[in-house]
């Protein structure tokens, strides 16, 4: 029986490379690895979109941890890839492993300290947490008919953040009657005084979230509400169930 | 398709599919204590829908005859055309709706019937709709000159429907009310002179006035809250309310509307009953709080 001839490699080989065969595994790899990170970072961020200020706060949350990670994996990375390539000149009166081990090191110890310091100054000089408002009020909202005005006081010491999420819940006070799912409400910021017509938000549905730009306040914020009834029969009464402040 | 293609198609669904396991969903099944509904209202399924028998121009069953009349009755028989599912009736009264829907097993898939949404009936069932606006009016004898306002009805006896929201609405205003399963019974009072007045929504009232003329319906007399007409669903039926408003928003538009109240309301103008198509209710859904997004910058 006729020996089958051995099969050989005509590529040339890198051991430092590894085989092209096992290069292009690398490369799909890393190709299906960012695919995945770009498909959930789309679907993270239309979740995040859809929570409203709390989704704001879960990222500003988020951000410590993955800028951490990313930042210090990139550079690590990096650094590897560096070192793995360009091997600095040894010092022959070391002993062989430290040759190899103290650049690297050094470099993890200089990366983590950089990305710890810049994540710590990021997130107490930078970054400022929302501020979730406990017991907001709405004045003259006990008793509201279609057409009447209700105001929220904001308590906030001045130009503390610069935007108010702000969900405010109707309720029927009859037994009889829909009056919940027609109403809408106008919401028009007086900040300092002065009435914002152009930073007002209309037609808002109970329970939606409104998202108010409170700017360069520096005295005080009150919300404006205005009540839309079609049921003239219709009573109903206004509280805040989430009031958020921030940037 | 070759071997390396195929390899990747296989890898990109298992790894959507992994993704889509290891992220939170954005509509999960149903929250703890809550059970989300399967869709009845789909081709080729049988529905059991909860009717009236006794209101002319609303629904009605003609005794003897087994034959079914009324603006209800058009509503589930164009929806059953619409959507290709098959209607069974169930002969309900107006005290009858509210458990027919909330008591298990449940007597009935939806209720059609005359059934006003209202914010506190909500808490335990949906509603898809509205696909009619109304309010409360009163009828007396056709001779009576002395009700004219919600005013004369005070010292009155007004007979009403158990579980109706008319009972609900003269027990606020303390008018003495006399009680019956429908309003065949209130009329049969009212010309027995045992009962003074009755009161119902309009155009019950105004359906019911059409086939006896002893009785009449109180011009410009009414009062309450708006009676927004919507089809009755178990708690947490979010696909089949969806589907219901956007068929009874399509009813509305296309003129079927029109069409079915001429039939059963001759001679009442309509522009006062008929919804605004895009002002129909939202249906609660109760695996997301993204019903309505956030507004503003």
């Amino acid at each position: 029986m006729p020996a089958h001839p051995k099969p050989h490699n005509d590529t040339p080989h890198n051991p430092e490379l590894g085989s092209p065969l096992s290069r292009v595994r690398w490369w799909l790899i890393l190709t299906w690895f960012l695919l995945l990170i770009f498909i959930g970072t789309l679907f993270l961020t239309y979740q995040l979109v859809t929570l409203g200020a709390k989704g704001a706060e879960i990222a500003n949350i988020l951000a410590l941890p993955i800028g951490i990670f990313t930042g210090f994996g990139g550079l690590m990375v990096g650094l590897f890839g560096l070192f793995r390539h360009h091997v600095p000149p040894a010092d022959l009166s070391a002993p062989p492993v430290m040759r190899r081990r103290r650049p690297r090191l050094w470099a993890s110890i200089v990366t983590v300290a950089l990305a710890i310091g810049l994540a710590t100054t990021y997130w107490f000089g930078i970054h400022k947490p929302d501020i979730t408002l406990g017991a907001v009020a709405v004045e003259n909202g006990g008793e509201m008919r279609g057409g009447t005005q209700a105001s929220i006081a904001i308590p906030m010491s001045p130009t503390t953040r610069d935007y108010l999420a702000l969900t405010v819940d109707i309720r029927n006070t009859s037994p009889t009657g829909a009056c919940v799912d027609p109403a809408r409400m106008d919401f028009l910021p007086i900040l300092d005084g002065q009435a914002k017509r152009p930073l007002a938000i209309e037609n808002v549905a109970s329970g939606q979230e409104v998202r108010l730009r409170l700017g360069d306040t520096t005295r005080e914020a009150v919300i404006s509400l205005v009540l839309h009834q079609p049921d003239p029969a219709c009573v109903v009464s206004l509280t805040v169930s989430e009031a958020v402040l921030y940037n | 398709m070759p071997a390396k293609v195929r390899r990747h198609v296989s890898l990109l669904a298992a790894a959507l599919l992994l993704l889509s396991a290891c992220t939170t969903p954005s509509t999960p099944a149903s929250p703890p204590g809550k059970k989300a509904a399967t869709a009845a209202f789909t081709k080729g399924n049988r529905v059991t829908i909860g009717v009236l028998t006794d209101q002319p121009g609303m629904g009605y069953l003609e005794v003897g005859g087994n034959k079914r009349d009324g603006f209800d009755l058009g509503l589930a028989n164009w929806l059953a055309a619409e959507l290709g599912f098959e209607t069974r009736f169930v002969d309900l009264t107006i005290g009858e709706r509210m458990s027919a829907l909330t008591e298990e097993p449940h007597l009935t898939q939806a209720v059609l019937a005359s059934f006003s949404i209202t914010d506190d009936r909500r808490e335990s069932i949906d509603f898809a709709g509205p696909y009619l606006v109304n309010k409360k009016g009163v009828m007396t004898l056709a001779d009576n000159k002395e009700i004219k306002s919600i005013a004369d009805l005070e010292g009155k006896t007004i007979c009403t429907m158990g579980g109706s929201t008319s009972l609900q609405e003269l027990d606020l205003r303390n008018l003495h009310v006399s009680v019956e399963d429908g309003i065949t019974q209130c009329i049969d009072n009212l010309k027995k002179k045992s009962v003074d007045a009755v009161s119902a929504d309009q155009l019950i009232l105004y359906g019911s006035a059409a086939q006896d003329k002893k009785v009449q319906v109180v011009d410009d007399l009414s009062f309450g809250h708006f009676e927004y007409y919507g089809i009755g669903l178990p708690n947490n039926s979010f696909t089949d309310c969806q589907t219901l408003t956007g068929k009874i928003r399509d009813f509305i538009r296309s003129g079927s509307w029109e069409t079915f109240f001429r039939q059963n309301f001759p001679g009442i103008p309509s522009n006062a009953f008929k919804p605004k198509p895009e002002s129909l209710f939202t249906c609660e859904n109760p695996s997301s709080d993204a019903d309505n997004p956030p507004k503003g910058p």
